[in-house]
């Protein structure tokens, strides 16, 4: 059994590690920067500490050499690299093998073949998992780019080969955008993953995001955790998740779970893992590409499951046979996450930065928050604008929007703008509450980005003309104003 | 032997809604005869209470330029400009006598670096047009036109850091 572990990562995901971490009994160990050098995560942590002063430009979470160095100096057994940064990164699996520590995933190799994403549509077809048509191998010329799109028919999407978290990532619907839209993929994806490799596929118009958690041991036995379903995105980037799904029906759930243990296994994964998938409006369903970490949304599957990730994770990691069989992984009600980012909604989503001056946190049974901010906390360009992570357990999915909705009605920041009023406009949409939404869901449904209580603009006119009263009355008003008797019997007294 | 001091003020919000309060004192007023007793209140923890009739709402002042606001309820911005009834009418008497004309300023909409400029002073550009291309966040964004018209203007230069706000282009 691991006896401590390294989180290479920071904010709510490190303090939610050093928690499973803890209570397993290990030890555990934070990284503190010098760009939020009193953050949350570091009170998580059993052991916090420094990171070397360097001159390389990379964040300090990319940093492979020094993380490994890190670690062995301290006598560290094991590494978690939480999601983002370095977390599917093969070249640091790799590195924490040769200098003896344990990396908490996949093996390098699997790393590698899942993240060039070329070569995991090979894997999947090979596993007999449907996948877009699309190509074989990278594009590297525009020309290349238009006579393939050509073939498999616009609209097509362009994707970065070591792609993720929607970088690198452009849709192109006729000829005459390729251009702009190739140099603008390849740019990004250059500056986001250090290689502007990209391929294209198929672009399968306004599917659902659906995706299985799966979970492998180092002893040969496979288990998927269900399903969650991400559709409620904005520029591939997930805002709301749910587990289950209910475009799934007990068919298509065993056939859509069954493929994810069939490639997991096919490529002997280990660890955790989430394969993902679109599901377009036949109920076909299609391989989109796999991550070999933990999710942003586990959680969700955690609350339905009552089963515990990073316990899994650490341990597989430790060599451990996997302490459930799938026999034996109940599913019960359905949760929802609501990711509460520091962004204005209003003006497009645009980063919020800023002091959180206060927190208001929701409070009652079957309500989880995973956060990594208080006040004092500063949301900085630095990192991502993660708030916290609202995760509500109801008995069906009527139940657990009427409790989420509820939840986010007592969630208050102060300081910053936040995406709460966006979840509740989510929440309290006709067709999100039907299920039959699909990833055009926030473009293209809402009539609104943000929810409005009753009264609420009322309320607003109200505060400002408060407001220009209280600075534009003087002080010396009638409420305070001197009884002219008493001002002349004073004057008759000097 | 108080004089009644009452006044009033309308709050005109950006799609021209409007709201009239009659103002008794600072902490009373009147909406449509409806009496509120208004006050705002610092917590402890930080939070700004606006209390109406007892009944309290989470707010915040983002913030204040003359007699326009922009405040938070339950997290969702409204901006409001307050007036007396002669200053409304004073405002709406110059907007008839000196209707539009100047050019569309085409702001950035968050702070970022400037990676390419794709249009030229003196081009025509249709509405939805991109204009430059914006990186922040590591994300690259179109930044497109928002009305059709000719480029006047660029205030910026490739590769240069800009605040949110920022006035880009320049289209009449």
């Amino acid at each position: 059994m691991i006896k401590s572990l390294l989180i290479a990562n920071r904010g709510e995901i490190a303090i939610r590690i050093a928690r499973t971490a803890r209570r397993m009994g290990v030890i555990v160990y934070a990284v503190r920067t010098k760009k939020e050098p009193d953050a949350l995560y570091l009170t998580a942590a059993d052991v916090v500490l420094d990171f070397p002063d360097t001159e390389l430009s990379v964040s300090e979470f990319l940093d492979i050499n020094a993380l490994v160095k890190l670690a062995v100096d301290n006598g560290v057994e094991a590494i978690h690299p939480g999601y983002g940064f370095l977390s599917e990164n093969a070249d640091f699996a790799s590195a924490c093998k040769k200098s003896g520590v344990i990396f908490i995933g996949p093996p390098a190799e699997v790393i590698d073949a899942m993240g060039d994403k070329i070569k995991a549509r090979a894997y999947a077809m090979n596993s007999g998992v449907n996948v877009p048509g699309g190509s074989k191998s990278p594009i590297e010329k525009v020309d290349d780019a238009k006579v393939l799109a050509e073939k498999i028919g616009y609209p097509v999407i362009i994707k970065a080969t070591a792609g993720g978290g929607g970088r690198g990532m452009r849709i192109v619907s006729t000829p005459e955008d390729m251009q702009l839209m190739f140099s603008q993929a390849t740019s990004e994806a250059l500056n986001a993953f250090g290689n502007s490799s990209v391929y294209i596929e198929k672009y399968i118009e306004n599917p659902k995001h659906i995706e299985v958690q799966i979970v492998a041991d180092n002893h040969g036995s496979v288990i998927h955790l269900g399903e969650r379903e991400c559709s409620v995105q904005r520029k591939h980037q997930k805002l709301l998740e749910e587990a289950p799904s209910p475009a799934l029906d007990g068919r298509l759930r065993k056939k859509m779970t069954s493929a994810a243990v069939a490639l997991a296994k096919s490529i002997k994964y280990k660890s955790l893992g989430t394969v993902e998938f679109l599901l377009d409006k036949n109920g076909e369903y299609y391989f989109m590409e796999m991550n070999t970490r933990l999710q942003v949304e586990h959680p969700v599957t955690e609350m339905i499951t009552g089963l515990d990730l990073v316990e899994f994770q650490i341990l597989i990691a430790s060599g451990a046979k996997l302490p459930v069989k799938q026999s034996e992984v109940e599913f019960k009600g359905w949760s929802i996450e609501c990711r509460i980012n520091a962004e204005d909604v209003q003006s497009g989503f645009v980063p919020s930065m800023g002091i959180i001056r206060g927190i208001r946190l929701p409070q009652g049974n079957n309500i989880r928050i995973d956060t990594g901010v208080r006040p004092g906390s500063e949301i900085t360009p630095f990192f991502d604008s993660m708030v916290a992570k609202l995760i509500v357990h109801g008995n069906s999915r009527a139940e657990v929007i009427e409790k989420t909705m509820k939840a986010l009605r007592q969630f208050h920041v102060k300081g910053v703008k936040t995406t709460i009023p966006f979840c509740k406009a989510v929440l309290s949409n006709p067709l999100f509450r039907s299920g039959y939404f699909d990833t055009s869901f926030v473009e293209t449904a809402m009539d609104s980005p943000v929810h409005r209580e009753p009264q609420e603009e009322f309320l607003a006119a109200l505060l400002s003309v408060y407001a220009q009263t209280h600075n534009t009355t003087p002080i010396t008003s009638d409420e305070v104003q001197i009884d002219p008797w008493v001002l002349k019997k004073r004057i008759r007294n000097l | 032997m108080k004089t009644t001091n009452s006044k009033r003020l309308i709050a005109t919000g950006k799609n021209k809604e409007r709201y009239s309060f009659t103002v008794k004192n600072r902490y009373e007023y009147n909406y449509k005869k409806e009496k509120l007793v208004v006050e705002l209140i610092e917590e402890p923890d930080g939070f700004t209470i606006l209390s109406c009739n007892g009944v309290r709402y989470p707010v915040e002042i983002v913030s204040r330029r003359q007699n326009h606001y922009e405040v938070l309820v339950n997290g969702v911005s409204y901006t409001f400009a307050v007036e007396t009834p002669f200053s409304l009418n004073r405002n709406k008497l110059l907007a008839t006598l000196n209707p539009g004309g100047g050019s569309e300023p085409i702001t950035s909409p968050m702070p970022g670096k400037v990676l390419d400029i794709l249009v030229e002073p003196g081009q025509q550009v249709q509405q939805g047009e991109p204009l430059l291309i914006l990186e922040a966040m590591k994300m690259q964004n179109s930044i497109l036109s928002t009305v059709s018209g000719q480029v006047v203007k660029i205030n910026i230069a490739k590769d240069e850091n800009v605040a949110k706000g920022a006035v880009l282009v320049e289209i009449k």
